[in-house]
């Protein structure tokens, strides 16, 4: 394994989960339009960053398990965003047409 | 209890390959735990997108107070669990124990402050699914917000339960010193559970709580 | 023989039950798998009898439903899915590697008896009621049936679970216990595609249980999350569905072609004709397999935008499959074959694993799966891959395995015969169900008109044959084994490493860890 983590640096991260909290609540309260959740999700992600590299160790585990830490969080982007991309992209309301094959019959 | 074997088990060559084997198996695991909460956050994201007003109506109704001491309460468990393995690996395992036992406090009082919220919600007539019957926000929007809403959390506080099995077992090792810098591979696993708990809830928080 | 057979090392059935050794852990799922494939069979025979006649033959409606429903579930999740890496993975994976177990032996055990409580919580749910949603429960009919949905869906939570730990322990295992030597390139492709069908377990599995979990709960206590009456969208449980059935198709299949290749290259005695095309492939098919759900979604309601996404993601799987194929062909060219029944499987496989592919193919195709989705075109399609391609590969493994295993030989005469009964019954069963799905017999339905009964005669008819050949082909082996002629340590001699062991193998597999200074398929070197 890699150099052991000191005391400090756990309390260094946990500070800067702090500070980010207390910035992500802020930003909550401002109106940031369609920014709004793309910041607080990105405000998370440098969180949970922190919490997987320092507190649990990936920095020092090794090539192997970050690479397939990187591939649990693809996957999971992958089915948020195909699924609700379909939700997005769903039209409402598709106009019939008069006459022709999709006419109901009789 | 047994102290962990100052020998590798008969099928590893050395400790040092049974250390990486457990890891690597538990970020395995952590991943497919990843996975299942994913699912969840693809309901949320598609029925948000679906229902963007009611759900926004619907987050002014949680409690911002409590998830967002809900919020420290987990930071701050996952410092004292770090501190306990940190404490461990530096031969000081008195530090170990406290560290660990203020993990299991804090952990505690997040599912006091979990269940309190819950009281709130059950006493305005928020339930899940069929149950549900608040009058302010009848909206079918509102409804799955908060299905969602108790589902996501419900899945959270088992593993918070759970996390406190495995915290309590790697507590009594503990509780007879047989955490040493030679061998800490269980407390490890065992902060890394904890640690998951923490990460769900820091997507869980801000999604759910702070009425994006 | 200086050390015991992992057979008789330790004694009492005590000792079977309580094994960590990776070898009696495969075994005793073999029988498990065995007993699946007999009760998946049994539904299905008994749903092909009432599909011989147009309307009402024996049983009502509620009940054929509950049929294809167990069928499918008993087939996939107890049958296929643990089938090859839960019996020859755990077998052989471990000695391919020179390594005297997998990472996590009592973990391994714990797979087996997850597998059990989850046949057991399953079969209980078939008993008082069973489901008739179909093996995909969609919602909302699932969550409102009057059938025993939620434990049947518990119970295949549970299978599930016992899945997801195969997989880790045998990643954990590829990674940090090769013996001195093996690197990456130098492991058997049979490692290879086991360790990407592990990954879709780990990381694919979880979502069918939050699915399931989500159904299960929704039918007991009413969750509505995807009831039309409550605003739930039903397309959304099947995004959750898909996300993990799609790849677990690839669960099924990775580990075929990874017998595929053993057999291949042991009865041609040559190299592959491409090793790392083979072994990256299997990954390629592992992550590309991920991007395809939807393709089951193209008429359920699912926006055009992510219709075109995933019809152009479905193409990509075939490159791999394609890449497979080729070699294995490219490896029989030129090479000295021996004709054994192992290898009549390899040609059956490879003659319906193409077909079935190539239909894949086609019903990636949106625009003509509008016309072909949900009716017997695409039943015949999955079943030309799972069982001509996985049951047959299984079948295959079992008989290269065999002397292995059990340190037995069984009668190739028989074998041979038993392969081709198999082969012709599979193909009386399922041809005529592509002409029926071209024609426009839906699937799952209990009644049909008349012009679709003479191939479903046909198609009853070869089901039936099949079921004879399967347990004729089972019966032959379990003659072998008390009665056929001991085989030697390699008698295919064949250069895989699981070869260097005794047959049937030591409790430890090996004396001391080997070295390893060669690749798996280097004939070019002569056997040491």
């Amino acid at each position: 394994m890699a150099h052991e983590t000191r005391a400090s640096t756990y309390l260094w991260t946990w500070l800067a989960l702090v500070v980010l909290a207390v910035a992500t609540y802020v930003l909550s309260r401002l109106d940031l339009g369609a920014l709004q959740v793309p910041i607080a999700l990105l405000i998370a992600l440098v969180k949970g960053l922190f919490v997987v590299m320092v507190f649990m160790h990936l920095l020092e585990h090794g090539a192997t398990s970050r690479i397939f830490f990187g591939i649990a969080f693809t996957f999971i982007l992958l089915l948020i965003s195909l699924s609700t991309a379909d939700v997005m992209t769903r039209e409402q309301d598709l106009p019939v047409p008069a006459s022709g094959a999709l006419a109901p019959r009789g | 209890m047994r102290a962990p074997s100052a020998v590798a088990a008969e099928h590893f060559e050395d400790l040092k390959q049974q250390g990486h084997a457990a890891r690597l198996g538990m970020w395995a695991f952590l991943g497919q735990e990843m996975l299942l909460f994913a699912g969840l956050f693809a309901l949320y994201s598609a029925y948000r997108s679906m229902y963007r007003a009611d759900f926004h109506q619907a987050a002014l109704h949680m409690s911002v107070a409590l998830g967002t001491a809900n919020t420290f309460v987990l930071l701050t468990s996952s410092l004292t669990v770090a501190l306990s393995i940190w404490a461990a690996r530096a031969r000081r395992p008195r530090a170990c124990i406290g560290f660990l036992i203020a993990t299991l406090l804090l952990a505690a009082a997040f599912l006091v402050l979990k269940f309190t919220e819950y009281g709130h919600h059950f006493a305005e007539g928020i339930f899940p699914g069929r149950y549900y019957h608040f009058a302010e926000l009848p909206q079918h929007g509102a409804h799955i917000f908060f299905t969602l809403y108790f589902f996501m959390t419900g899945l959270h506080a088992l593993h918070v339960i759970a996390g406190m099995g495995v915290l309590t077992w790697v507590l009594l090792h503990a509780l007879q010193h047989h955490w040493t810098p030679e061998h800490h591979v269980g407390i490890e696993l065992g902060g890394m559970y904890w640690h998951l708990v923490d990460l769900i809830w820091i997507f869980i928080w801000p999604l759910l709580y702070l009425v994006l | 023989m200086s050390a015991e057979s992992y057979l008789v090392a330790d004694k009492g059935v005590k000792s079977w039950l309580t094994t960590t050794d990776h070898k009696r852990i495969g075994i005793m799922f073999l029988v498990g798998v065995l007993v699946a494939l007999f009760l998946g069979g049994v539904f299905a025979l008994l749903l092909r009898l009432e599909l011989l006649t147009p309307g009402r033959t024996y049983i009502d409606a509620l009940t054929y439903n509950r049929f294809f429903t167990l069928h499918g579930i008993i087939m996939i999740f107890m049958f296929m899915i643990p089938s090859i890496p839960a019996v020859f993975g755990n077998f052989c994976l471990p000695i391919m590697l020179g390594a005297k177990d997998v990472a996590f032996p009592r973990l391994n055990l714990g797979s087996f008896y997850v597998y059990s409580a989850g046949v057991v919580i399953t079969l209980g749910g078939m008993l008082i009621g069973g489901a008739d949603s179909g093996w995909t429960f969609y919602a909302p009919y699932s969550t409102t049936s009057p059938t025993a949905v939620a434990p049947v869906g518990f119970g295949v939570f549970v299978l599930g679970f016992s899945s997801i730990l195969t997989g880790l322990n045998f990643i954990v295992t590829v990674h940090t216990m090769r013996a001195k030597g093996m690197s990456w390139l130098r492991m058997p492709l049979f490692v290879w595609a086991i360790y990407a069908t592990s990954i879709i377990q780990v990381l694919a599995t979880p979502v069918l249980a939050l699915s399931l979990a989500l159904i299960a709960i929704d039918h007991g206590f009413g969750l509505g999350i995807f009831d039309p009456r409550m605003g739930g969208d039903p397309v959304l449980f099947q995004h959750l569905f898909w996300f993990y059935s799609h790849p677990a198709v690839y669960i099924m299949i990775l580990p075929a072609m990874g017998v595929i290749s053993e057999v291949v290259t042991t009865f041609a005695k040559k190299n592959p004709l491409s090793y790392k095309g083979i072994a990256f492939s299997s990954i390629g098919i592992a992550f590309v397999g991920f991007l395809t759900w939807g393709h089951h979604m193209f008429v359920a309601g699912m926006s055009i935008f992510d219709t075109g996404v995933f019809g152009v993601l479905s193409m990509f799987v075939g490159i791999f499959s394609a890449i497979k194929v080729y070699n294995w062909v490219g490896t029989l060219y030129r090479g000295h074959i021996s004709f054994t029944t192992p290898l009549l499987y390899f040609f059956a496989f490879l003659f319906l694993f193409v077909f079935g592919g190539m239909t894949g193919i086609a019903v990636a195709t949106s625009s003509l799966d509008v016309h072909w989705t949900d009716t017997y075109f695409v039943i015949a399609h999955f079943h030309f891959i799972m069982v001509g391609g996985t049951l047959t590969a299984f079948l295959a493994a079992m008989h290269y395995w065999f002397p292995k295993m059990f340190g037995r030989m069984y009668s190739e005469r028989v074998g041979l015969f038993t392969a081709a009964l198999v082969f012709m019954g599979f193909f009386f069963t399922f041809f005529p169900q592509f002409l029926l799905g071209n024609m426009g017999m839906p699937r799952r339905y209990y009644s049909y008109p008349e012009r679709f009964q003479a191939l479903n005669v046909l198609s009853t008819g070869g089901a039936f044959l099949l079921g004879m050949g399967v347990l004729l082909t089972v019966g032959n082996l379990l003659v072998a084994l008390k009665m056929g002629p001991r085989a030697g340590k390699n008698p295919w001699q064949s250069m895989g490493f699981e070869w260097l062991t005794e047959s049937p193998p030591t409790k430890h597999n090996f004396e001391a860890s080997p070295v390893i200074d060669r690749g798996p398929y280097d004939y070019h070197l002569g056997l040491d």
